[in-house]
């Protein structure tokens, strides 16, 4: 279980000096959670806190999984621009991984020849999504996954996760998304953020959906 | 004159090659590009004073080439990485230390007795172009193969490759290593057309010149590594070479020239596409 107790982060003064925490959360495997809140309430700070891009000032995390996958608001981010949609996915280990993302994004394989400055925001968003199945993580952060994304790729980004948790029931899954609906269908606990803190955590039962 | 322009792209390919695959690399220009130059071309000389003319001390200081790119290489990714050194900080450092070493080691060489000459003849460029044919082949084989991809992508974007279970940092220092034996392979060369060893008196003009044809080659084929990208940056510098040369039998005085034509040649890539390339990727 990773948890996070009296988690405090503060930007410089420079950055507007905005202030997380104190965050207190606990988020078990087999999981997903949610996280939504206004823009700039501390979702993405958080995040990039439990990949390890920036280190809290004071509290802890406990049992923070050594392999984190932190998909980020900025799309760049999560490619490689020197790279192919071919290529991308011949990062892959092993053809069966390969074959299992080209069944869940087919379209891929039209477009394999072209770089990522060629791809429109939706093509980029799930080749950026794919490099998140090209092997096994522990913790998966997904930071506005469903962005310039249809309602049908969205729900079919939604129904992946859920079927990677099956398979894989030691990972956890956080969305961190403006999407209510998305993470009403697709989390099982959500955290809202407000001004750098956790103000309120709903449980959802999807046992029978 | 045609010749002269001919070999000289040839032998500053190697070199803009090396720093165009080195600024991917630490996304600033290398700076110690021209003291890698002179330790190549001293250590070739040295070679031939002690004994090993000809193309024997050539192909020697090509095959210790290899060991002394990875070690150059691999000080420069420490002290950028490990100790968090700015990388254009760490090239100037470099540089300085390089050639104290081989004033050390070779004393102020200038002329470059004992080298085998290389001349702008049939001869001269078929020796460097079928190294340049050489040199793309094997960017050719890098791109298509798995090495290619997990250099590429550690280059491109470091910490989604770690993310990834990539390492980085060996690709890295790999590509720093490719890059810096190009420019030894260049002062190599150099020396051995000029027969003028310590080539370090033009510092900064030369990087200005070279550097700019590099941004041309980058604005003309953004990718990182392929036939495309060698063949690209011959065009850059045979343009940057053509109006050097001219230039000079014209009578200005070459530093001059190299600094001129530099800025020239960066005002034309503000024309080019490198604006476009450079911009990040974003959905806004």
């Amino acid at each position: 279980m990773i948890t996070l107790s009296q988690l405090t982060f503060s930007y410089t003064e420079a950055f507007d000096g905005f202030r997380l925490g104190p965050v207190d959360m606990a988020m078990q495997p087999g999981k997903t959670y949610g996280w939504r809140g206004n823009n700039g309430s501390g979702k993405s700070t958080l995040a990039s806190i439990l990949a390890g891009q920036r280190s809290a000032a004071t509290g802890g995390i406990d049992g923070l999984p050594p392999r984190v996958l932190y998909f980020q608001q900025n799309i760049a981010a999560n490619i490689f621009p020197d790279l192919t949609v071919g290529e991308h996915l011949r990062l892959c280990k092993t053809a069966e991984r390969r074959a299992d993302i080209l069944h869940v994004f087919p379209s891929l394989s039209q477009f394999a020849r072209k770089y990522p400055d060629a791809l429109s925001g939706g093509q980029l968003q799930r080749l950026a999504f794919s490099l998140a199945l090209i092997r096994d993580f522990d913790l998966y952060i997904f930071d506005e996954v469903t962005n310039h994304l249809d309602q049908q790729t969205a729900k079919l980004v939604g129904e992946t996760m859920q079927s990677l948790l099956r398979r894989k029931p030691d990972c956890t899954v956080v969305f961190i998304s403006h999407d209510h609906d998305f993470l009403r269908r697709y989390a099982d606990v959500i955290f809202t953020f407000d001004e750098g803190k956790v103000i309120e955590e709903s449980q959802y039962d999807h046992s029978f959906t | 004159m045609i010749e002269e322009i001919i070999m000289q792209t040839g032998i500053y390919w190697f070199m803009a090659l090396g720093l165009w695959i080195n600024l991917r690399v630490v996304r600033y220009p290398d700076l110690a590009v021209e003291n890698v130059l002179v330790l190549a071309a001293m250590s070739t000389c040295g070679i031939a004073a002690a004994g090993i003319n000809g193309a024997s001390g050539v192909v020697l200081t090509v095959v210790l080439g290899v060991p002394s790119a990875l070690l150059v290489a691999g000080c420069a990714w420490i002290a950028w990485k490990v100790l968090r050194v700015h990388a254009i900080i760490v090239s100037l450092a470099l540089g300085y230390i390089l050639y104290s070493v081989a004033l050390e080691a070779f004393g102020a060489m200038k002329d470059g007795q004992g080298l085998p000459k290389l001349r702008a003849n049939a001869q001269g460029l078929a020796i460097v172009y079928s190294s340049i044919l050489v040199i793309c082949g094997v960017l050719q084989m890098i791109r298509g193969s798995s090495a290619g991809r997990h250099f590429l992508a550690a280059v491109g974007n470091p910490p989604l490759a770690r993310a990834l279970g990539m390492k980085p940092a060996v690709w890295q220092w790999l590509g720093l290593s490719f890059g810096t034996f190009l420019m030894m392979v260049s002062g190599l060369l150099h020396a051995c057309y000029y027969t003028y060893v310590n080539i370090g008196d033009a510092v900064g003009f030369l990087l200005l010149g070279i550097f700019s044809a590099v941004l041309v080659a980058n604005g003309l084929c953004p990718r990182i590594v392929g036939l495309w990208n060698g063949l690209a940056t011959l065009i850059a510098v045979a343009a940057f070479q053509s109006v050097i040369t001219v230039a000079i039998y014209a009578g200005l005085p070459i530093n001059l020239n190299k600094g001129l034509m530099g800025l020239l040649l960066i005002g034309v890539v503000a024309l080019l596409r490198y604006k476009k390339v450079s911009q990040p990727i974003t959905l806004s």
